[in-house]
């Protein structure tokens, strides 16, 4: 019944008031010659409202006729009659074109973030993260996809509650996915801090235990930071009692990191012949497929470069519909010998990259160390860096090292 | 002879375990609690009124009583009241 309501809301309908003594007869008339007619309804005796196709309505001249009854259009409903009515109203129209383009542009957006497993103040702050990241509704979906593990890296690295997070655009919807750190429960036996690297002291701050060095210390790799062990004089019996609990806190250092680059000075260069081959291609998904250019025209030796142009994001990435450009060119390679300088820029622009990993830890600027290796320069780039270098150690092993090597902490 | 014919379809249909409805067109209703009432193999309207709704089928009348009844839909061989639905009953019945 549904499908007929729809198929005539599209070729048209009119609603009917039909009057007269033998209005079943007009019913039956009509049924019978197979028409349909549709939500009849008695408002007055001998008065009838019904609904009756457009074509159908033309037809019912010689029924009425018949029945001795007298049909008037109460209202004419429908598609071709809607049409009529708002095809000359501009405004409406401008409204509507006015309503989609709003509805389009606004679903290119992400316009809600939405944080599982993460809740309250965590939530928050997870969300104040992400919008400095660049995750704030109202940005182009488009952009934030581009920039999605950029942003999930920065908002990982500024969040050391998470240990994982991942953001997945759903419409307008960005869904962000964390799974919250769980700590170890506290040692139950003795434990001492130790200095997971070599540093300089800046912060001392002791929760439990006790504090073995002061800020300004120089501390090397394994030295005792903050003890365990803790010595106390018995009360009734007078005797010093020596208790190990697990000690804890923060022991903030100045440490130094090294990053090294070697780069040649002689190194193979291509040297581009003035010929190229470029290829023209369609991929869709899996699917590659060529427009035009041949591959096989270039012999010998020859470089190759891909660009793409993305035509259709999708929401798998891997469904996506691109242009894709291959350009072969003929080179030649040649042994070249660097200047000085271009070796130095070349191991900068190569240490530049990997640095990339430090962004944001790093204080002020590193130190750079040039050592020459005869067919190698190797650049050392040493970065300072401020970080917790406590490391739990339990305190028996420690002790029995110490007594191993005759040591006294 | 239609009798006769109508019969032989029955017996037919019996033997052969075929519906009746389909067979020798007996009237087919679907009463979805007291709202609804789907009448097939009708042979017309006989009255309308808000109240009451008769119907002619093969074997007699219809008769529909209850309350702002309605005809949904009137097709040749199909037609559906709704309303608040109180008797239906066969008036005549063969």
């Amino acid at each position: 019944m549904w499908f007929n309501r729809i198929i005539s809301f599209f070729t048209g309908y009119v609603e009917i008031v039909a009057r007269g003594a033998q209005l079943e007869k007009l019913i039956n008339l009509l049924t019978g010659s197979g028409l349909f007619l549709w939500d009849i309804k008695k408002i007055a005796p001998e008065v009838i409202t019904a609904k009756l196709r457009n074509h159908g309505f033309l037809m019912i001249r010689p029924f009425v006729r018949k029945s001795g009854t007298m049909v008037k259009i109460y209202r004419k409903r429908g598609w071709p009659c809607l049409r009529r009515k708002i095809i000359k109203r501009k405004m409406f129209w401008f409204g509507a074109v006015l309503t989609v383009g709003t509805l389009l542009y606004l679903s290119t957006l992400t316009l809600f973030i939405k944080v599982d497993g993460f809740s309250g103040a965590e939530r928050e702050q997870l969300i104040q993260t992400l919008k400095r990241a660049g995750l704030k509704p109202g940005t182009p979906t488009k952009e934030l996809f581009r920039e999605k593990r950029r942003i999930e890296r920065d908002a990982i690295i500024k969040t050391p509650e998470a240990v994982w997070l991942g953001i997945n655009f759903k419409g307008v919807v960005a869904e962000v996915k964390v799974v919250k750190r769980k700590n170890p429960p506290p040692p139950s036996s003795g434990c001492d801090l130790i200095a997971e690297r070599d540093g300089l002291i800046t912060k001392v701050a002791v929760i439990r235990g006790r504090a073995v060095v002061k800020e300004g210390d120089v501390v090397a790799r394994g030295d005792l930071l903050i003890s365990g062990r803790l010595s106390r004089i018995d009360p009734e019996t007078g005797t010093v009692v020596v208790e190990n609990i697990p000690a804890s806190g923060i022991v903030e250092a100045r440490v130094w990191h090294d990053l090294e680059v070697i780069q040649p000075k002689e190194v193979w260069r291509a040297h581009f012949l003035n010929k190229q081959n470029v290829v023209y291609s369609i991929r869709w998904g899996n699917r590659t497929r060529r427009i035009w250019g041949n591959v096989n025209r270039l012999e010998g030796e020859r470089v190759w470069e891909r660009y793409r142009k993305r035509i259709f994001y999708g929401r798998n990435p891997d469904r996506v519909v691109e242009f894709i450009k291959d350009v072969w060119q003929a080179v030649r390679w040649r042994k070249t010998t660097l200047s000085l300088d271009e070796v130095k820029w070349e191991a900068l622009r190569e240490a530049k990259a990997k640095q990339i990993f430090l962004k944001g830890l790093v204080n002020g600027i590193p130190n750079q160390t040039w050592i020459d290796e005869g067919d190698f320069i190797k650049l050392i780039m040493t970065f300072e860096m401020t970080q917790d270098i406590a490391m739990l150690a339990p305190t028996e092993r420690r002790i029995n090292d110490r007594s191993d090597t005759g040591e006294k902490n | 002879m239609k009798l006769k014919q109508s019969r032989l379809g029955m017996k037919l249909a019996e033997f052969l375990e075929l519906p009746l409805d389909t067979v020798i067109d007996l009237p087919k209703m679907i009463i979805s609690g007291n709202q609804q009432l789907v009448i097939e193999n009708h042979r017309g309207v006989i009255e309308y009124e808000s109240s009451v709704i008769r119907v002619g089928t093969k074997l007699g009348e219809l008769k529909i009583t209850g309350a702002g009844l309605t005809l949904v839909s009137v097709y040749k061989e199909e037609l559906t009241v709704t309303g608040k639905i109180e008797r239906v009953e066969m008036v005549d019945w063969r």
